[in-house]
Order: structure tokens, then C-alpha cells, then sequence
């Protein structure tokens, strides 16, 4: 029974220092504060820290004005151009999420667009090798000459002249 | 700049509606009743005066471009902005959380604490706003906000709730446990400090 009256109390306490509890429990804490040491000391022990940070949490921090004058000198500035009609950021499309995200669309298209027409006149410009001419190699002279040759031949048109063609003759078997 | 307390929500709703209708009085009125406080907020929950000035000056600005968004039927302008500057606040830690490393747990050796006789460790003692503000720190985000906001901003659970985005009940045992975990980090100390509290008054 002590530890359930020690457990409630615990459970309880906090609200129960801040007078954030209902008549009902309120009047049964304070019994068993009464009643039970343990709950005494839990009280005793909890109202000290509850006395501590309602005495010192107040004034973590307390600011002094210079610096918040110069936090609101910092936001006048900010908010200056939007509310005097000067030059429009990217607010101006709205502050809200789709205007901004349709303002950054758009600023992109922008962007790729000459880079987009750019790489597509770029590509048909490009000067390529000429195209070497494809030579009919089988109705030429040569190759037809050639075809009735034994051994290595070249064509008629470039070394006719200067080298005899070796020939199905008798000389050219008594040559080999 | 005084940390004037902001008057009724009425009062509040009219600023609001001059500052709308293109009053510059009216912001500079609204940043003149929440900067402090607002502040304060930021500053303990954050620990650093940089950080605390610079969520300070994002949430101001982000409430002024949207003021036309708030509803005064839904919360008081007091939650709203404590609403933005929470969840800029959580981000900040979020973010902070990966940069700040404790090299001696890397290492797993411990940096002594001054001996208990030593006079560094009396005026440490002595000291209340250190030695909570070293506790608060101690204690995890969510409940750090409870107590913060319980305690140093006096809200009601209910407010509690709306700020920091939670059912009510959640809220009371949020800082029902910050409470509990906050005494035991101070009760060494605390005890002392109570002491010493006592026998200087």
C-alpha cells in the first residue's frame, strides 16, 4: 500500500505542484503526503526542483535590447524590398511552395534552353572527312586481264608499261 | 526593447490585422511583445546565443511573410510563433547532432570533473543557472522542450501541446518525465545548492 501511495505521488506530483490537478486527486496527494514519509520526501524533493527552474528558467537567456535591435534591424532589411515594391525576388511568383518550385522551372528552361538550340545547330555543322570515292574494282581493265594470269599481277592501267606480265607461255615455264 | 508580456488575443488580432493591411507599426509592435520571450525560448533550448539570434530572426521573418496564413481561431499568435521557432530549433539540433562529437567516449576515457573541494567546483555549486542549464542539457530534445516551455515560458499543458505538436496528455508526461530525469541529475547537486541557497538567504 506505502508503494502504491509513493508511486502515485510520483506520478502526481509535478501537476500536482503546478495546481494542474482536479479537487479529487489534489485532496488525495495531500493525505498521503501526510500519511507516508516516502511521499513527504518525494514532495520535498520535487517542490525543490520545480522552486529551481520556475526561479532560474525564466531569465536563461534574457536578451538584451541592442541585440534585439539589431535582429530587427536585420529583418526591416529583409523584409524591405518585398513590402515597398522594389525589385522582386523570388517571391514574386508567391511565397508559396508551387509559385517558388514554378519560378525554378521556368528559371531552368531558361537556362537550358540556348544550350538546347545551341547543341542542335552544332551537331548538324559538323564538318566531317570527305568520303573517299569507292572504285569498281571488278570492271576494271586489270582485273579482268588478270583473270586469265597465274602468278602476281597488278593492274594493267599502272604497271602495264613497265612490267611484262608473266604469261601461260613455254618461255615463261622454261623461265621457272 | 522591454520583455513586454503580449496582452489579450483581441489586442493581438487587431495588431495582426493593421500589420496586414501594410502597418509597419504593427510588425515592429508585434517583434517589440514576442522577440524577448521568443528568445528565451530559443536560447534554452539550443544553448548558444548565435544560434538562439539566428532562429530568432528566420522565424520572424517567415511569420511576418505568412501572417496572412495565421488563424486566430485555431491559436493564439504566441503558439503560432512558438510553433515556428520549435521546429527551427529541432532542425537546428538535428542538424547539430552529427557535428558534435564527444572525442573522449571515442576514445573511452572520461574528462575528470574538479575535485568537490576544489574552488572551481564551490563556485559551479554555487552557481543555479549553470548547473540547470547543464541538466537541461542532459536531457533529450523532446523533454528539454517540455520543461522549457513549462517552466521558463509558463504554458499550459494545453499549449505545450499545440507548440509542440502532440496530444495533451503526451505533453503532461513529457514533463512529468523531465521533471523526474532532471532530479536525478541534479539531486547530488541540487541538494547542496539548496544549502547553500538557504544559508544565503
Amino acid at each position: 500500500m506505502i508503494k502504491f501511495k509513493y508511486r502515485y505521488c510520483k506520478v502526481h506530483m509535478a501537476k500536482y505542484l503546478s495546481g494542474d490537478l482536479s479537487d479529487v486527486t489534489r485532496r488525495r496527494i495531500a493525505r498521503f503526503i501526510d500519511e507516508s514519509q516516502d511521499c513527504y520526501e518525494e514532495y520535498l524533493r520535487q517542490r525543490e526542483i520545480s522552486d529551481q527552474l520556475q526561479r532560474n528558467l525564466p531569465a536563461f537567456g534574457r536578451p538584451d535590447s541592442q541585440r534585439l535591435d539589431n535582429i530587427w534591424m536585420s529583418l526591416q532589411s529583409e523584409l524591405a524590398p518585398a513590402s515597398t515594391g522594389g525589385l522582386p525576388g523570388p517571391g514574386y511568383l508567391g511565397n508559396t511552395p508551387m509559385g517558388q518550385s514554378l519560378f525554378m522551372v521556368l528559371l531552368a528552361a531558361i537556362l537550358l534552353l540556348p544550350l538546347a538550340i545551341g547543341f542542335h545547330t552544332s551537331v548538324t555543322s559538323i564538318d566531317l572527312p570527305p568520303r573517299p570515292k569507292l572504285v569498281d574494282i571488278e570492271r576494271t581493265p586489270a582485273t579482268r586481264s588478270n583473270a586469265s594470269s597465274i602468278g602476281v599481277l597488278s593492274t594493267q592501267s599502272s604497271f602495264s608499261n613497265q612490267v611484262p606480265l608473266l604469261q601461260n607461255t613455254p618461255e615463261a615455264r622454261f623461265l621457272q | 526593447m522591454t520583455d513586454n508580456r503580449p496582452g489579450g488575443r483581441a489586442e493581438i488580432d487587431l495588431i495582426v490585422e493593421r500589420a496586414l493591411n501594410g502597418d509597419q507599426v504593427g510588425y515592429a509592435e508585434l517583434y517589440e511583445r514576442f522577440a524577448a520571450s521568443l528568445y528565451r525560448l530559443c536560447y534554452s533550448l539550443l544553448m548558444n546565443e548565435q544560434d538562439a539570434e539566428d532562429i530568432l530572426q528566420e522565424s520572424f521573418l517567415y511569420a511576418f511573410k505568412n501572417l496572412h496564413r495565421f488563424d486566430s481561431g485555431k491559436a493564439s499568435l504566441k503558439t503560432w510563433l512558438y510553433t515556428i521557432a520549435v521546429s527551427r530549433c529541432r532542425n537546428t539540433y538535428r542538424r547539430k547532432r552529427f557535428l558534435t562529437v564527444d572525442i573522449s567516449q571515442w576514445f573511452g576515457f572520461e574528462l575528470k570533473a574538479p575535485p568537490a573541494d576544489a574552488p572551481e567546483a564551490a563556485v559551479i555549486r554555487r552557481d543555479a543557472a549553470e548547473t540547470i542549464e547543464k541538466a537541461l542539457t542532459g536531457l533529450s530534445p523532446r523533454l528539454r522542450e517540455a520543461i522549457v516551455l513549462r517552466y521558463g515560458q509558463g504554458m499550459t499543458y494545453r499549449e505545450i501541446s499545440e507548440v509542440m505538436g502532440c496530444p495533451q496528455k503526451t505533453a503532461e508526461s513529457r514533463v512529468r518525465l523531465g521533471h523526474q530525469r532532471l532530479r536525478q541529475s541534479l539531486q547530488p547537486e541540487g541538494r547542496g545548492l539548496l544549502e547553500e541557497l538557504l544559508k544565503v538567504h
